[in-house]
Order: C-alpha cells, then structure tokens, then sequence
C-alpha cells in the first residue's frame, strides 16, 4: 500500500496533472465564491473536457476543483453573509456575525486553516479506511439511513434552545415544503396548484441563498453601513493570525467535526448540510459557551469550516469502494471514473490503487494550494467589509439573483429566492429559527423514502435494529441534553440567589 | 390600580403567525385526503404533527400575550444585530429599502441582468447612496462590464434575459 501511495503521490507531481489541478483549483475557487454554481453542477460542465485525458490528469482537474469549493464557499458566508455553497449555510451564522464586529479576517482564518485540516483529516481516513469500507457501508440500510436523517434534523432542531417548540414547528414547516412535487412512490404532483415548475419540487440553492443572504443584504439597506462595524485600521491582517491560533487552541473541536464530517460524508445521499450542522450542534452542546453560537462563536465558525472539506473525502469512500455515490458530487465523479475507463470496487482497491492514491494526494494538495491562494487574498476580501452599505448592495443584490437563477435557468427560482428571503427576514424578525427549516426541506424526500423502504422491506421490525436503536438514544439525549443544562443552571442561579439574600 | 401595559409586537406577531401556520398545516392535511394512501401518509404524518405542534405553541403564544407585560427595561441590544436593525427601522425606512428591492427585479424580469445591473446601480447609488453621477455612472459601467464578461464570454452560463431580451 505504501508504494501505491508513493507512486499515486508522483504521478500527480508530473506537469501535466499539475497544471490541471492548478486550472481545477482556480476554477473552483471561482465557483465557490459565487453562489449558484455548485461544485457539482461545475463537475457536471467541465467533465466533456475530461475525454481526451489520461485517469490521473482527469481526477487532479475534477477533484481540484471540486474539494476548493467547500473551502471558498465559507469565504462568501463569513464575509457577506451570503452561502457560496448550499453547504457553507452553517458558516454563516457564526462567521458573519464575527465579520460585523470588525474580526472578518480572524473568523475568515479560522475557517480557511479549519477546512484545511478537515481536508487533511478526510484524506487520511480515506487512505486509510480503503481495507475496511465494505463491511461497514453495508451494514447500513434504509432504516439506518431514515434513522440517520431523523437524527440531523433532531440535532438542528436542538440548536433552537428555548425555542424548542417553534424549532419543531419550523422542522415541520420545511417538511411540507420538502413534499412538494411528484410523489416518489406514485408520481401524485402534491401541492403543486398545476404549476409545472412545481412537480420538480423547490429547489435548494434559491431557498439557501435566500433563506440566508437576503436578509443581510436588506440589513443593509436599513442601515446605509458597511458590514463590518468596528474601524480598526489592522483588523484584517492580525486577526488572520488569531484566527489561525484559535483553530490550534481548539484542536479537539477540529478533529471531532472533522470526523462528524467525513462519517457522515461516507453514508451515501445524506448530504453535506446535514453534516455541517451536526457538526455545528455537537460543537455547541459541547461549547464552555453554548449560548454565544449565532452571535459570532468562534468555535462555531471552526466546526463549521472543519466539516466541510472532510465529508468530501468521506463521500469518496463509498464512491471508490462500491460506485455508490455519496453526493451529488461524487456522482459527478462516479461518471468520470466510467469515462476513463476505471471500475470502482475491486479494481480501484488493488490493480489501480496508485490512481486512487493519486485521488486522495489532489484533495491534499489542490486544498493546501486554495487555502495559501485565499490567505495572499485575504486583506483585500476583508477589506470589502468596510466598504460603504450602499455600494455593495447593487453587487450582492447581482449576486443573489444569479445564485438563484443559475441553479437551473429559471426565472422561477428568484421568485423562490425572494419567497425564501421573506421568510428568512419574518423569522430574523419574530425570533423564529431559520435552520431547523432548512435542513427539514433538504432531508424530507430523503427522509420519505428511507421510510418507505424500511416499512416496504422490514415491517415495523426495523425500529428494533441495533444501529437504529442506538441512533434513536442519541437523539433523545440531543433533545434533552440542552434542557437539562438550562434547568441546571437556573436551579445553580437560584440557589444562589437564595445565598445571596441569606447573607 | 396600574395601568395594563399593551402587549409587545413581537407577543402579537407570534400569534399572528402561529394562527397562519396552523391554518396551513391544516389546509395540508386536508388537500392531502384527495391522493392515494401510499401517496398521502408521509404528508399526512407531517401536517397532522405540524397541527399538533403549531396548537401547542398557539396556547402558548395566548398565555404569554394574556399575562401582564413586564416593565420596560433598558434596551442592551447591539446596534450591529441584525435583530437591532430590523426592529428599530421605522415603517419609512422598510417602505424605502423594500421599494427599491422590488424595482430591481421587476427590471429584472422586464430586461433581464445586462440592463438592470447598471441601471439599477446607477440609480440606486445616486439616490439612496447619495453618490455623484460620475461616480453612480463609473461604477454602473463597471459592473455591466464585469458581468458580461464573467458570465457571458468566460463561463458561459445563462443569466435572466427578461421579458423584453426574449
């Protein structure tokens, strides 16, 4: 195994593959940026340009493309509030914050260091799960996959704290919206008022970009100030530095959202939003300082970015092992390994170890190349945030509006788009939480048809499932984890009141 | 006797918008009785449970508008917060931002993104920004130039034409 690593490592080092990867990268860092152009969509777009080219210089162009996308996506949530990708939302809502106090350039070098290392993390644990994947990939079945989506939602609901109640309410909200379209056991168009649109279901990335990045640009607007607030003249440069020590001091945080991410990266069609908010609620369940999450928590920006890049790699497990993909991305992949002639499973693992090696050194290297390209860019990113209000509004205004329509070309998705940003707005407004419906709406149809599967190939047998079982105790303690702390330290403030008075 | 101090907006908001949810998840469970029982058990499950739900939050929301409003204290809010801003813009304000909001994308959808972008920016940077013409004028130019250019010539990909470009 070890020569295949060192053989995978020099054949990516060769000029040609090199310069793809390059390309790849500065492609990808492009398209992470900009909301809308998803990393697979970009995968899908640039994969006829892969015909002509030999394995390893087709997978150091695709891969380096694709995993920099995770990484630039953060840049565009820390610093406008605006997701670059459906999957950098969580950042959004610790890093942004920490932008408007004037620490732009520290959260945004927590999160570039964070991804690095979770990219890091995943490939390791890619290089080194290849013996042992298939037994554990296929101990999880449809019930698991149901309990699994169940437990994201539950985690995220979770985050609400004492709005529990409104959490569940918004989760079930999302649900609703997550039906609408065919049903996908008997095409039945629900809640679609015979719009053909609709029969496709709403799509993600207008609701994200919306639900998120409309209601700062209209903070905006209100305030006629630039996002950040704080004047400091050295902010950007200095606060990089801390960033880069807090993701040291908080190692442990790291590895554990790192590894959130790459397990929930390797259970094929979850998704990487349900990994980065997991991810986010397991880092502020176990936070010194839970209630400073969404108020610009740096260990929230940290589990945020680390989680990213690592379920990337964790998708790639089951792509390389089984050819079952395990997101849309790596089904982009999965393509791309056909084209050039590659098998997944058997011949991936032993006659073309080298060029799966070779895989795993392109997400090592084409993300240590994007996180020094956005490093040298940083002072003038951060220094966009003390740009006056209303200059940037026209540009993000430009910017929503493509990351909704490029989705699919419609003009339908900006009405999404809008419909999303109101709502967002009403729940900034009247204290209702944004992201147990967000994730409800990404994991419903998934949800509905792990359901169905389970029930069509179990019966009701399927609850009692070892895995099931234990998914379900660890749901019950994300719910009651938070109340019980809350009603700990009210019954600690109260006796301590009753101290106090006694004295 | 004291006085009973009125609700907070945000108490009345909450039911307002409770009473709204669970007229729709209602008006769900009901238009999901015309499908088929494979097609109508999922969305039966989470209509009825978003009733459930929404009912129990509604009792909620009525109790803790009825109880007597606490005394105003001091507000420590961060005048950054989003939460900060949108309180405490004024109806003008709203009326202003949400105006200009609207005239970008129904120039949007009547001439499609190479002409509202640097109309829009033109306008908007003259009169909201209080910017010069020349700079309103640069910046529009700017923009338009980069767009196309981004969109058009490098990527390639499709942006909104608008009624009057198709």
């Amino acid at each position: 195994m070890l020569t295949d690593a060192l053989n995978g490592l020099m054949q990516v080092v060769q000029p040609a593959p090199l310069a793809l990867m390059l390309l790849g990268v500065a492609i990808g860092f492009v398209v992470g940026i900009l909301p809308g152009l998803g990393g697979a969509v970009t995968l899908a777009l640039m994969l006829p340009f892969t015909y002509d080219m030999q394995p390893v210089e087709a997978f150091a162009f695709l891969l380096g493309m694709w995993v920099v996308t995770s990484t630039t996506g953060d840049i565009t949530s820390v610093l406008f509030g605006v997701p670059g990708e459906a999957t950098s939302a969580a950042t959004v809502l610790d890093g942004h914050p920490m932008t408007k106090r004037g620490e732009g350039g520290r959260a945004l070098g927590a999160v570039l260091l964070s991804s690095a290392l979770g990219a890091l993390f995943g490939a390791v644990v890619l290089a080194l799960a290849i013996p042992i994947i298939r037994p554990v990939v296929l101990a999880f079945g449809p019930p698991e996959f149901f309990a699994l989506t169940v437990l994201g939602l539950t985690f995220v609901v979770a985050l609400s704290g004492r709005r529990l109640l409104k959490g569940f309410v918004m989760a079930c909200l999302g649900l609703l919206v997550a039906l609408v379209g065919l049903d996908p056991q008997e095409g039945v168009p629900r809640y679609t008022f015979d719009l053909l649109y609709l029969w496709d279901g709403i799509g993600i990335v207008p609701l994200v970009v919306g639900l998120f990045g409309g209601a700062e640009v209209l903070q905006i607007m209100l305030s006629r100030r630039s996002i950040a607030r704080t004047d400091a003249a050295d902010t950007s440069l200095s606060g990089v530095g801390q960033g880069v020590r807090d993701v040291f001091r908080h190692w442990p945080l790291v590895i554990r959202s790192s590894a959130i991410g790459t397990g929930v990266g390797i259970v094929p069609g979850l998704g990487g939003t349900v990994a980065q908010f997991m991810a986010y609620g397991a880092a502020q369940q176990s936070s010194k300082t839970p209630e400073m999450f969404g108020k610009g928590s740096i260990e929230g920006v940290i589990a945020a970015g680390a989680v990213n890049n690592a379920k990337d790699s964790g998708s790639l497990i089951p792509t390389i092992g089984f050819g079952i993909p395990g997101g849309a991305g790596s089904a982009v992949l999965l393509s791309a390994f056909l084209i050039v002639g590659l098998n997944p499973g058997e011949e991936m693992l032993t006659t073309s170890l080298d060029v799966t090696f070779s895989m795993i050194w392109v997400t090592v290297l084409a993300n240590a190349v994007a996180v020094a390209a956005a490093f040298l860019l940083l002072r003038p990113l951060t220094r966009l945030t003390f740009v006056s209000g209303p200059l940037l509004v026209p540009f993000l205004l430009l910017l929503l509006t493509l990351g909704a329509y490029t989705s699919s070309n419609s003009f339908a998705d900006v009405l999404v788009m809008i419909g999303a940003a109101a709502v967002g707005v009403l729940c900034i407004r009247y204290d209702w939480p944004r992201v147990p419906f967000l994730l409800a709406v990404v994991l419903g149809s998934l949800a509905e048809r792990y359901l169905f599967l389970s029930h069509s190939l179990f019966g009701w047998t399927w609850l009692t499932r070892p895995i099931v079982m234990m998914i379900g105790v660890a749901m019950v303690l994300a719910v009651l984890a938070p109340t019980i702390r809350q009603l700990r330290n009210r019954r600690m403030d109260r006796r301590q009141r009753t101290s106090e008075e006694t004295v | 006797m004291a006085a009973r101090r009125r609700p907070p907006p945000e108490a009345v908001a909450d039911v307002a918008v409770t009473v709204l949810l669970l007229a729709l998840f209602a008006g769900a469970y009901l238009a999901a009785g015309q499908w088929s029982f494979r097609a109508a058990l999922f969305p039966h499950l989470v209509t009825a449970a978003g009733v459930v739900l929404t009912a129990l939050h509604l009792v909620q929301a009525v109790v803790r508008l009825r109880r007597p409003a606490p005394a105003p204290v001091p507000d420590d809010s961060n005048p950054d917060d989003v939460e900060y801003v949108f309180r405490t813009a004024g109806p003008r304000r709203w009326a202003v931002a949400l105006g200009w909001v609207a005239a970008f994308f129904v120039l949007l959808y009547l001439t499609g993104l190479y002409v509202t972008a640097p109309v829009f920016s033109l306008l908007y940077l003259r009169y909201a920004g209080k910017r010069t013409w020349i700079f309103s004028g640069i910046y529009a130019i700017v923009i338009a130039v980069v767009l196309y250019v981004a969109f058009e010539l490098a990527l390639g990909v499709p942006t909104p034409s608008g009624l009057f470009g198709n």
